[in-house]
């Protein structure tokens, strides 16, 4: 009787999708955790002393480089990435408490910002004002908008849920629904929306330096170092920061992309 | 010029001519030179005609190759499709006009290579984008119905690629230039500042080089407006180019 257990021939199992976007933002990871460990060991890369980059050779002089970006960047995308889901969940807070047209115009307002040109905003700031943090909250200003735009998109798909409607359909209070329902499955969605802030502030971040306007050569940034070598016409100088810093954009990249390819998937 | 791509511009117009508008007659009240508005209006054409044939070459390329990468992946095409695809995000505009600019300082000429440099993003952007689309096109789900059917009604594959499935991978290209818009207006941009052409992206820069707010916000508002037209010229093209617009047009052969 055994050949009557097995499936009809006519309905062959689903084939297991691949996992492409999750093997994509794991190496995007390992590479971006590899390049922090060069970044933060390259002190040690020029005879255990050197700790300053004018006197060390191209490529620990990169890596050096790396810290402040790398760091800079890490900052900028975590204020980002909170302003970006902080105005969706102000959109759809003004969506439950002043009508859905609020709520859309606060999200348009984002979606209006995202199609201009925000990375000019940076070297502006760098020219205009001093301090980094102040740097660093524009910077992370020209993220939020685009990471607002997708936040709210699955905060919208969220509150469409079935499971919701048949949670207040049971007499489950609002509290229990958004403790037990809302906030559980919103985290990873928004923490999602979130990550994308990484690429984008890394980018802007080496534009303005690239053009003296970014950081403080203190600081020490790949764009930076890429901008001198480019002024200069030095091709031993340009090739290791421009590496890296193309290294890193895809790696931040990567990721954004396999944590909205696995949330997409869930 | 086609009836979409001029019904967008007009619709673009309070987004993309009124603070192009604004930042000239800014300029001209607030900029410390005097001739700051000409020179900005003079920078704004410099940096349209940057921007706008990179985009309009590196989109057709990318397009062209992304798609072939669907229909022969293994040709060379197909790989330079692959590959464009790809390297994206390894490739922004601004590292692309810092190389541009080492190689400037190496003796080779500024015009091809910074043209070059600014149409690569447009056209991993493209390549990206058309790549599935074309899929989609050539696959057999419902968005490759029409393909189907004019396979159908036996028109030969040439015929088939380029009128049936080659619109339906355009259009999502078109709808995602966005990204590419603001990548080539970055790039120009730093391409302006290192190589010291005279475009508004250097005013811009060597405005807040000198720590003048009145010089460099009026520039920065018309760069926003540039960029909103290049936005609507490629909205308007999807338009015109898109097969759901115009699906009611009997076929006039090839």
């Amino acid at each position: 009787m055994a050949e009557y257990d097995q499936p009809p021939l006519s309905h062959p199992l689903p084939p297991e999708p691949p996992r492409a976007g999750f093997a994509r933002g794991l190496s995007g990871a390992a590479v971006l955790a590899a390049l922090a460990l060069a970044c933060a060991a390259a002190p040690l890369m020029a005879d255990g002393s050197a700790v300053h980059r004018l006197d060390a050779d191209p490529v620990a002089a990169a890596l050096l480089d790396g810290r402040g970006s790398l760091s800079f960047a890490l900052l900028a995308a975590v204020l980002g990435g909170g302003l970006g889901i902080g105005w969706a969940l102000l959109a759809g807070l003004l969506g439950t408490l002043a009508g859905s047209r609020a709520e859309r115009r606060t999200i348009a307002a984002a979606h209006r910002m995202a199609g201009w040109p925000l990375a000019l905003l940076v070297p502006l700031a760098g020219g205009l004002v001093g301090p980094v943090w102040l740097l660093a909250l524009v910077t992370a200003l020209t993220a939020a908008p685009a990471v607002a735009a997708l936040a709210h998109a699955e905060l919208s798909t969220l509150m469409r849920a079935e499971f919701l409607t048949a949670a207040r359909a049971a007499g489950l209070p609002e509290g229990e629904v958004l403790r037990r329902h809302l906030i559980p499955n919103l985290t990873r969605p928004l923490l999602a929306a979130g990550v994308l802030a990484l690429p984008r502030v890394l980018a802007a971040e080496s534009f303005a330096s690239l053009l003296g306007l970014g950081l403080p050569p203190a600081l020490g940034s790949w764009g930076a170092s890429v901008g001198l070598a480019a002024r200069l016409g030095d091709p031993v100088a340009f090739a290791p920061p421009a590496l890296l810093l193309a290294l890193a954009l895809w790696a931040a990249c990567a990721i954004a992309d396999g944590v909205q390819a696995g949330q997409r998937k869930s | 010029m086609p009836r979409p791509v001029i019904r967008r511009l007009i619709d673009a117009m309070p987004t993309a001519v009124l603070p192009m508008a604004a930042g000239v007659g800014l300029s001209a009240l607030v900029a410390p030179q005097p001739d700051a508005a000409m020179a900005l209006l003079r920078g704004l054409v410099v940096t349209l005609l940057l921007t706008l044939p990179s985009l309009a070459v590196g989109t057709a390329l990318g397009t062209l190759a992304g798609s072939w990468a669907a229909v022969a992946p293994r040709s060379a095409g197909g790989l330079i499709g692959r590959l464009l695809a790809g390297a994206g995000p390894l490739l922004p505009g601004f590292l692309l006009a810092a190389v541009a600019a080492l190689a400037v300082r190496a003796g080779a000429s500024a015009a091809p290579l910074g043209w070059t440099a600014l149409s690569i993003p447009a056209a991993c952007q493209a390549a990206r984008l058309a790549r599935p689309a074309m899929d989609r096109a050539l696959g057999a789900g419902p968005e490759g119905g029409a393909v189907r059917m004019a396979r159908g009604l036996g028109l030969d594959e040439r015929t088939v690629l380029r009128h049936h499935a080659l619109p339906q991978a355009v259009a999502p290209v078109m709808g995602g230039l966005r990204a590419a818009v603001l990548a080539a207006m970055v790039g120009a941009v730093a391409l302006e500042s290192l190589l010291d052409l005279p475009g508004a992206g250097a005013l811009m820069v060597d405005s807040a080089r000198a720590g003048s707010a009145a010089g460099a916000v009026p520039v920065l508002v018309a760069l926003g407006g540039l960029t909103a037209l290049l936005n609507a010229l490629g909205l308007g093209v999807r338009d015109w180019i898109d097969p759901a617009n115009h699906s009611s047009t009997p076929y006039d052969g090839p």
